[in-house]
Formats: C-alpha cells, sequence, structure tokens
C-alpha cells in the first residue's frame, strides 16, 4: 500500500520534472578558451555560459547529460535506440549533476596546483607517475579542492577537478573488483 | 473507473507522443517539395545539423585518405581536428537553408559538387510513403526520433533524419547521408587539397 502511495506521486513527479526539462530553450554554445601559465601550475578558464538555476533544480536533469545527449556510435551498436540512449545514461549516471550542479563546469575561474594542472591524475600524463596531486579553483570567492593519489595499487581522487568537474574514485589497479 | 481512465490517458498520451514527430517529418517533406525556404529553416537545428554533417563527411574523408590512427589515440584526435578544419568550407556550402533543401531532396546542393553529379531521391511526400511505412523505417529515443528515406530503399541508400525534441518542438538536429554521398563530399575535400 506504501509502494502504490509513493508510485502515486513518483510517476506524476517525474513526468512533470521531464516535460520541465524539455521547455528549455537551447542554451548558445558556449566557446570556452583556457590560458595555462608558463610553469603549467595555474590555468583560467574563460568564456563559458552559466547553466539556468531551474534546470540545476530539476533532479531529472541531474541524471542526464547536456555535453553528449546521444550514445556514441560504440554504446551497444545495432541495438534499438531506446536501448542505447538508457544504458548511455546508466553508463554516467549523474553527468550533469556532478558538471554543473555540484560541479563549476559552466563558470568562469583559475584553477591553481599541481604542474601540469590541466592533468586529474599522474597517469594521464605519464603511466610510470606516481604520488599526490592537488589543485584548487578559486570561483565567486569560494576555493574548491581537489586531491588525487596514485601509486603502483590504487588510484583515487575526490573533489573539484580542474575542469569544474566534481567527483571521486577508487580504483585498485590490476583488480576485478573496483569500488567506485 | 479510476484505473481505466488512468490507462486510457496514459494511452492517449502514447498515441499523441508517436504521432506528434511524423507530423513534423510530412511537414517537412512537403516544406522541401514546395521549395518553403522559411518552414524548412523553422525546422531545423543548424547547428546541430552542422555537427552532424562535420563527423559524417571527416570520418569518411579520413577513411578514404588512411589518415586514422589507432581509435581513441591522440594520432586519431589529432587527425579528426585537421580534418574537421579542412571540411569546415565545404559544410559551411551545405548549411544555408537553400542548399539543404536541395541536399534533402536530391542529394545535390549548389557550388559544392564540381562536377556533375547524378541526383539521390531524398526527402518527399512519397519517399515516405504511407503512415505504415514510414512508422515501419523510424524509431524512437528518449526526445529522439529516426526515419529512414526514402522507404523502399535500403539502409545504405537512404538518408537517416534525427528529430530532436527541444522547447516542445521537433527540429531537424542531424542526417545521416546515404553512403554514396558521403564519398562524393569527401572526395570533394580530397579535389579541394589537391588545387
Amino acid at each position: 500500500m506504501r509502494m502504490v502511495r509513493i508510485c502515486k506521486w513518483l510517476f506524476p513527479s517525474l513526468l512533470f520534472f521531464s516535460v520541465m526539462g524539455d521547455l528549455a530553450p537551447t542554451r548558445p554554445p558556449s566557446t570556452e578558451s583556457w590560458i595555462i601559465s608558463p610553469d603549467g601550475r595555474s590555468a583560467s578558464v574563460s568564456g563559458r555560459i552559466p547553466q539556468p538555476l531551474w534546470k540545476k533544480l530539476n533532479p531529472v536533469w541531474w541524471l542526464l547529460n547536456d555535453d553528449e545527449p546521444d550514445p556514441p556510435h560504440w554504446q551497444l551498436p545495432g541495438k534499438p535506440y531506446l536501448l542505447r540512449q538508457l544504458s548511455w545514461y546508466v553508463r554516467n549516471p549523474f553527468h550533469n549533476f556532478g558538471k554543473y550542479v555540484l560541479g563549476v563546469c559552466d563558470r568562469n575561474y583559475t584553477v591553481v596546483g599541481s604542474s601540469p594542472v590541466y592533468a586529474t591524475t599522474w597517469s594521464d600524463i605519464d603511466a610510470n607517475m606516481t604520488g599526490w596531486k592537488v589543485s584548487t579553483i578559486n570561483v565567486s570567492g569560494f576555493r574548491l579542492p581537489f586531491i588525487a593519489y596514485e601509486d603502483e595499487h590504487v588510484i583515487w581522487y575526490a573533489g573539484w577537478q580542474w575542469s569544474g568537474f566534481f567527483g571521486f574514485k577508487f580504483n585498485i589497479k590490476h583488480s576485478q573488483t573496483q569500488f567506485w | 473507473m479510476r484505473l481505466t481512465i488512468g490507462v486510457v490517458a496514459v494511452l492517449f498520451l502514447w498515441l499523441a507522443y508517436t504521432a506528434w514527430p511524423f507530423v513534423v517529418v510530412y511537414r517537412l517533406a512537403s516544406a522541401v517539395q514546395a521549395r518553403d525556404v522559411a518552414t524548412v529553416s523553422q525546422k531545423i537545428d543548424f547547428d546541430a545539423l552542422r555537427a552532424s554533417l562535420t563527423t559524417q563527411i571527416v570520418a569518411t574523408y579520413l577513411r578514404l585518405t588512411g589518415k586514422t590512427g589507432q581509435p581513441g589515440s591522440i594520432l586519431e584526435q589529432f587527425a579528426t581536428g585537421v580534418a574537421a578544419s579542412v571540411a569546415d568550407p565545404l559544410v559551411a556550402k551545405l548549411i544555408s537553408p537553400g542548399a539543404l533543401l536541395e541536399l534533402l531532396q536530391n542529394g545535390t546542393a549548389p557550388g559544392v559538387f564540381s562536377n556533375n553529379v547524378p541526383p539521390v531521391q531524398g526527402l518527399s511526400s512519397e519517399a515516405l510513403g504511407g503512415i505504415w511505412r514510414a512508422y515501419v523505417n523510424s524509431e524512437f529515443g528518449i526526445a529522439r526520433f529516426f526515419i529512414l528515406v526514402p522507404v523502399d530503399k535500403p539502409a545504405s541508400d537512404s538518408f537517416r533524419l534525427q528529430f530532436c525534441l527541444t522547447g516542445w518542438t521537433w527540429k531537424l538536429c542531424g542526417v545521416e547521408l546515404p553512403q554514396q554521398l558521403q564519398v562524393r563530399l569527401a572526395q570533394e575535400i580530397i579535389k579541394a587539397e589537391q588545387r
């Protein structure tokens, strides 16, 4: 009985937020550009256009992927489009939430940290590099931290990446079992 | 009673949602046939269409010239970036409403092809066939709709039109060109490079 009551509210709410999400006018494409300091310790981004607040308050929108709404060709090729689309959203859940709600990928800012600041982890640059990597985004008077660590066994990070994406990860290298 | 009303309402909404993009497709086909540039322009998302055409032409150009690296490699990304800039003048010519109208109708476009190329059957009311044929050749996604035209040709010889639902309007946001047309357009880039 309780389940029925929840469903009675859940489905109309989902429908409502889906419809509201589609009412959104198309956002003009942003043309962001980065300026990186010669020593690679800081980078500034400009030209980003903020997402409207009422989109950020829509929980259905949190689950979607505004940057790549259509599945790439390698996502379940040959299968019905709806299945490919759903599996794409499941593969990257909370994309908009991580980028634009908790994240600051629609804001202009300066990020300062370990050189080169435009790499999330050391293995993005060189598979043999290990150790700590930190950075801080300075945006509208707030300081948003990021910390990453990598050695021969694990790789993990948490916080706001240099791109503005908020996320966390914990992987055991060369293991089938992964936590996040 | 309430359950019945609920089921009927859901069925009605589903039918309306299913029929909606077909109305847009038939209107677009009529506008293309009537060469009604204003109506065609209203039904196209030009930024998205430009991206769709660029992706296909660049991929075919790289395949024909063999300038591809390992999938996902930096070399491949670099080659794609260079090819996109090379393809840009050609795509810019295709993206005007008049040129798109020609492209959708018969696979040609003024000022794009250096030689006379045989026309390809594209979008028209006849090419869509009846409602059932059109439905069989269509596919739905969340806020996405795809249809193959002409309906009586194999997929490789058809235009696959993609419509996106934005702001309560279905708009043409992608066109997957017939393979022979992709090759012709890529060959035009190669010719332009050799000049």
